[in-house]
Order: C-alpha cells, then sequence, then structure tokens
C-alpha cells in the first residue's frame, strides 16, 4: 500500500514535471530565454519627470551592453506603482508571480520601499531600489536580498552640513515638507551642521502637497537673522518657494541653499532667470569631468537629444550595477537568489558620479557630492559650474541581522 | 511691530487669492445652488490658457484678460449642454453632479497632463509689478500688493451687480422660483449658464494671478478645491460679502499659524469648518432659514 501511493506520487510528480516541461520551463532551462528585470516606478503624477529620467538612464546602461549578457536578452517589465504603498505591493507581486522576474528595481518613494522591502525579504525576491533614501531602509529594514544603488539621506547631506559650518556659516534656517523625506534629509544636514559648529536657528515644517504661501515661512526666517536657509524641496513646492524667496528680496540678503531637487533642471522654465546665481548639492551634473560621466553624457545626449539628469544618473548607476552583477555570475541566476545581492555588494565601479561601493548592508556609498553653481553659458541658457567638493558620508547604523 | 504687519500682508495676500478662488464657486454653488467640484479644472484650464498667450505675445496683461475666456466657454457649455438637460431630466443631486464634476476635474488633469506633460510652467511676472515697495519701515513684493488689489477690486465690482442690478434680481429670482422667471419671458437657462461661464472665468482669473507667485502644472486645480468649499461654506452659501469675509478668516488663519504655530497649519482651517458647521450651518454670514 505504503509502496504503490509512494509510486503513484512519483507518477504524477513525474508527469506534472513533464508537463512542466512542455508547456514553457524548457525554453528557460535550454535556450536560456531572457533575464527579466521588473521595473517599478511612478510614471505619472508628482513623481513622473523623475521616473522617466532614471528609466531613460537605465536603459543607457543596458544599451551599453548591448543589452544582453553571455548572450542572454535582458527584458524589462514595467510598473507603475501610483507612489501608494499598496499598490506596489500589488505590482510587485503580480511582477514575481506572474511574469516570473529574476529581480526588481526602481521604486522612487521611500513608503513603497518599505513596504517591498519586507515582503523581498519573506518572498526571497531580490531588489535594487533606485531612489529610496529613507536611512532605514537598509538600516532598520536591512536584509540579505535588499540592495540600493543611489544612496542614504545621512550619506548625502550628513557631510553638507559639516562643509557648510566650515565655509563660516554659522547659522542657518533649515525648510522642508513635513514628512519623512524632509525630516531625514535635512536631519542629517542638522546633525552635520551643529557638530561642525553651526547653529540651526530655526526650522520650518510645511505641510507636504499642501501648502500654497510660503510668505508667512520666509517671513519668520528673514527675521531670523540666519545666514542661509537650506531647504529640501521638490516639483512644484520647489518653484513656489525658490520664486517667493526672490520676491520677499532675501536672495542676496539670505540665500537659499538645496540639492538637486530644489533647483531641477525640470523647474528652470518656470523659474526663468531666478535660478542663475543659486548654488546647490547633487551627486551629478552633465558637465562632471570623469570618464564614465563623459562616456554617459554623450550616450545619453545621442540617444534622448538632452542633456541627463540626476534621476537618469541615478538609473544608470542602477543599470550599471545590475548589469555588472549579471554578468559576474555569467548571465546565471543563482538558486538561491541573495547571492545576485552579494555579488553586487563585492563590486566597486567607476560610475559618473564618482567610485561606487557598497557597504555591509548592501548601500551604495557616495564618493564625492558635488556643490555646483548655475550660471549663463554663452547662449545665455543656465548651466551648473563646478564649485566645491566633499566626501559623502557613510550611513547610519540600526540594521540588526548580519549577512 | 513690522513682523506683525509683514504677516499682517502675507495673510491679507493669501486671503485675497482664496477669495478669487473662491468667488466664481459662490456664484455656481453658493447662488446657483450647482454642485461644482469641477471648479479647480477651470482654474487650470485658465492658468494653461494663460500661459498660451503669454507665450504668444509676451504679455502678461494679455493672459490676463483673455487667460479667462476658455474657462468661460467652456463652463458655458458644460452648464447649458450637459448639467441643464440633466437637470431637465431630474438628475441633479448633489451627488450626480458631485460624481461628474469630480470625474470632470480629473479628466482635465488628465487631458492637461497628456497634452503639456507633467513639467512645471510659469507665467514672468511684468515689469511694471517686479521688486518691491517700501512703507512703513518695510519692504514688500509690489505683485503680492497687486494680488490684495485685484481680490479687493473684483469684490467691489461684483458685489453691486448681485444685490443691485435686474441680472443679480433675476438671477436670484430664478434660483428661488424657476417657472415664475420663465413665465415672464426671460431664457433662465441662457442666464444660468452665462453666470456659469462668469463663475469659471473668474477660476481662470485666479489662475492666472496666481501664476506668478506659485507654478502652473496638470495638478494644480485639484488641491484647491477643498479650500475653495470651506471659504463657500463658512461664508454662507451665496453670500459675497460672506465669502470676502470668509476668505480673509481662512487666509489670516493659514498664514498666521504658519507663523507662530507651526504645528496647528494643517488643521486649523479644517477645524473653523468644523466648528462652523456644528455652530452655525448656515455659514458665518449666511442669511437663516434660507435652504441650501
Amino acid at each position: 500500500m505504503a509502496f504503490s501511493f509512494e509510486k503513484s506520487t512519483r507518477t504524477i510528480l513525474g508527469a506534472a514535471a513533464v508537463l512542466a516541461a512542455t508547456v514553457g520551463i524548457p525554453s528557460y532551462a535550454q535556450d536560456k530565454g531572457p533575464i527579466k528585470i521588473g521595473l517599478i516606478l511612478t510614471y505619472k503624477g508628482v513623481y513622473a519627470p523623475v521616473s522617466e529620467g532614471f528609466d531613460r538612464g537605465l536603459q543607457i546602461a543596458i544599451a551599453e551592453y548591448g543589452g544582453k549578457i553571455t548572450g542572454r536578452a535582458i527584458e524589462i517589465i514595467r510598473a507603475d506603482d501610483e507612489l501608494t504603498p499598496s499598490v506596489g505591493v500589488q505590482k510587485f507581486n503580480k511582477l514575481v508571480q506572474l511574469d516570473r522576474v529574476d529581480l526588481v528595481t526602481g521604486i522612487v518613494g521611500s513608503n513603497v520601499a518599505i513596504a517591498l522591502s519586507e515582503l523581498a525579504d519573506r518572498g526571497k525576491v531580490p531588489v535594487v531600489f533606485g531612489f529610496a533614501f529613507a536611512d532605514e531602509i537598509t538600516g532598520k529594514f536591512c536584509s540579505p536580498y535588499i540592495a540600493r544603488s543611489s544612496f542614504s539621506a545621512n550619506g548625502f547631506q550628513y557631510n553638507s552640513g559639516k562643509y557648510w559650518a566650515s565655509k563660516g556659516i554659522k547659522t542657518a534656517v533649515i525648510m522642508g515638507p513635513d514628512y519623512s523625506a524632509g525630516h531625514s534629509f535635512l536631519g542629517a544636514f542638522k546633525r552635520g551642521f551643529e557638530e561642525g559648529g553651526g547653529k540651526v536657528v530655526q526650522e520650518i515644517w510645511t505641510p507636504f502637497q499642501k501648502t500654497k504661501d510660503w510668505g508667512a515661512a520666509l517671513t519668520q526666517a528673514g527675521n531670523s537673522g540666519a545666514q542661509i536657509i537650506y531647504a529640501f524641496y521638490a516639483g512644484s513646492e520647489a518653484v513656489q518657494v525658490v520664486k517667493q524667496h526672490a520676491d520677499f528680496g532675501l536672495k542676496d540678503k539670505l540665500p537659499l541653499i538645496g540639492d538637486q531637487w530644489v533647483y531641477d533642471e525640470a523647474l528652470w522654465p518656470a523659474l526663468g532667470d531666478l535660478v542663475i546665481g543659486a548654488k546647490h548639492i547633487t551627486v551629478h551634473f552633465p558637465d562632471l569631468e570623469n570618464e564614465a560621466s563623459k562616456k554617459f553624457v554623450k550616450a545619453f545626449r545621442e540617444k534622448f537629444k538632452e542633456d541627463p539628469d540626476v534621476n537618469a544618473a541615478l538609473g544608470y548607476d542602477n543599470g550599471k550595477a545590475i548589469m555588472l552583477t549579471l554578468e559576474k555570475l555569467g548571465g546565471e541566476i543563482p538558486g538561491d537568489r541573495a547571492k545576485i545581492i552579494s555579488t553586487m555588494r563585492d563590486l566597486t565601479f567607476d560610475a559618473p558620479r564618482g567610485k561606487i561601493r557598497f557597504n555591509a548592508q548592501n548601500s551604495a556609498l557616495l564618493e564625492k557630492v558635488y556643490l555646483v553653481e548655475i550660471v549663463k553659458d554663452a547662449d545665455g541658457k543656465p548651466r551648473r559650474k563646478f564649485v566645491d567638493e566633499f566626501a559623502g558620508a557613510g550611513d547610519l547604523s540600526g540594521c540588526a541581522k548580519s549577512f | 511691530m513690522q513682523l506683525f504687519l509683514l504677516q499682517f500682508l502675507n495673510g491679507f495676500q493669501l486671503s485675497m487669492l482664496v477669495f478669487l478662488l473662491a468667488v466664481g464657486l459662490t456664484l455656481i454653488f453658493g447662488l446657483m445652488n450647482i454642485l461644482n467640484l469641477a471648479h479647480g479644472a477651470f482654474f487650470t484650464m485658465g492658468a494653461y490658457f494663460g500661459l498660451i498667450i503669454a507665450k504668444a505675445t509676451g504679455s502678461f496683461w494679455a493672459a490676463l484678460l483673455i487667460g479667462p475666456l476658455l474657462p468661460f466657454a467652456a463652463g458655458f457649455v458644460l452648464q447649458f449642454y450637459v448639467l441643464q438637460p440633466l437637470a431637465e431630466r431630474g438628475r441633479s443631486t448633489h451627488l450626480d453632479l458631485a460624481l461628474l464634476t469630480f470625474g470632470l476635474l480629473f479628466a482635465t488633469a488628465g487631458a492637461v497632463e497628456y497634452l503639456y506633460g507633467s513639467s512645471f510652467y510659469s507665467i514672468a511676472t511684468p515689469d511694471l509689478l517686479k521688486g518691491r515697495i517700501a512703507f512703513l519701515g518695510i519692504e514688500y513684493p509690489t505683485y503680492r500688493l497687486f494680488i490684495i488689489a485685484a481680490g479687493i477690486s473684483v469684490a467691489a465690482a461684483l458685489s453691486p451687480v448681485i444685490d443691485r442690478t435686474l441680472i443679480g434680481a433675476t438671477l436670484r429670482a430664478g434660483v428661488d422660483n424657476r417657472e415664475m422667471v420663465t413665465a415672464l419671458g426671460i431664457n433662465i437657462n441662457v442666464l444660468f449658464a452665462l453666470v456659469f461661464g462668469f463663475g469659471s472665468a473668474l477660476a481662470g482669473f485666479a489662475g492666472v494671478v496666481a501664476a506668478p507667485v506659485m507654478s502652473i502644472y496638470s495638478n494644480m486645480g485639484i488641491g484647491i478645491v477643498v479650500t475653495t468649499f470651506v471659504v463657500v461654506v463658512v461664508g454662507g452659501l451665496g453670500n459675497l460679502k460672506g465669502s470676502f469675509y470668509a476668505s480673509l478668516i481662512v487666509g489670516m488663519t493659514d498664514t498666521f499659524a504658519q507663523a507662530f504655530f507651526p504645528e496647528a497649519e494643517l488643521f486649523a482651517v479644517y477645524a473653523l469648518l468644523i466648528a462652523v458647521m456644528i455652530i452655525r450651518p448656515q455659514g458665518l454670514f449666511g442669511a437663516v432659514g434660507r435652504l441650501a
């Protein structure tokens, strides 16, 4: 009885294997079908321009390898997370279960990233975040299945705080939207600035996506006696803050210093001449003088007939990290896909933004952060000019796992 | 003291911007009782059409005059060919209208995004209004003073039209007793459509006025809907003066909360709305007994 049971089970399993083999798995096993990458971004709404830049940068990196790794084509399957964790989870499950992707990448919002990180860890699906700057992604939520090819909020902003403190700035007002990203970026700046001997005399937190008039906040800031305003805003909020700051005549009295998103080139048409003379920190700009950057900018201009923005550079870094990893693995997807992530962690490569290496929690570090000034070029168009550079900081600790 | 004066002007400026946004809705929803969530769509339309005009002519003033014409036409068509026939078929409860106009609001944002992408635009401040004016020991941006002036002018011009002229009287009569007004030989449908169009044009006007301080983008109209409804409800439905005072309350609350109690900024205005709904549901300045 036991024997026949075992036998019949085996027969069924065998039949199932044959069936599966005829249905579709053999094409995967024998002619090595494409390597599938699920790309989750926010293709509509506020972060649509950011996502489009990233997508294009990623395409450039894949095209550099002819779209193939050891003869296997790279197939990208796109999904839109609508910047909403529940939608992101749904799209993630679809990519993993239906499309059977080998790894997932992209993801703009840290809110979505946090929701996906637990899913990735449980489902043993490798995810390489391309934005998602919140410190806790590779801290509290760290996992052997998660890597981040961009950088952490602390890595970007902590040394910026120290830098400005070392340049004779003693007092600053920090100003940003009252939600997690605003707090992590400006929090990191504040820690660096105050450890460097500066003092944040006022903190202005405006309700995220609810504020239209910054008059009150800017008047308070103008009255604070600080030397600079250090801001973190993006999209329409950045346009309004920069414009209204200039309206109140604060441009010389109390300069508004920010990052690559406050003075994003997508906003230049709306800001006009107001951007001229503004200084901001960034991880990449088109005129950056290094080999990897020149190569990337040239390829991007050829394909898209315009200069890449910083989001495109982040997309390129992400694509490059994935392609180098797959190359190292010889185009084979290992049984335990944590090996994809650990292989990536051991990479060091020259990216447009500088040398990229990963820390023990699989988070990419910034070799350098650049300070640039927006100037007018010969044609009267705004252009970024290199002013200074400093090293990126490490990540905050907070990862309780070891892998 | 100077700080207080500056913040007072900030509050006044924001109030007048809110008033310009809300005044059209006061006519459409407050007076004619047509629930219109698509008000933000007309705001967006005005801003984008103004942008096109400003680009073509290089003049802010041309944009300000011509920009509102597109929302006027769109509003007229919406009322005359869509909402009016619906009302005649008995499909104009608040829920019907809310669903229809809510859809329209998002459809407009989607259409604009399709045509113009999700980039940000702006209309340059006209030379005349650039810079700042110094008075009473402070300096204040000229354009913001212009917004204050624009709000007061619209209020001053519109109030007598509604309260004192034949058009205003016919309109108010048409709302209260439609059959009687029709029987008197007045084409109330055209009048309603014209007023709807005018209310939409005011939203478009607000869109152009706001453009130099804020930015133009596809979803710009969605966020303003809540604020404008708060003003119309707090002010009392259909009450122009009420909307003016309610705009002042909302603008000042928002500005002073932002300046001195930032933690309260997000809910201060809503707390006000809830208090008004409980204590004076007809609105702070609404006449007692009017059925909305």
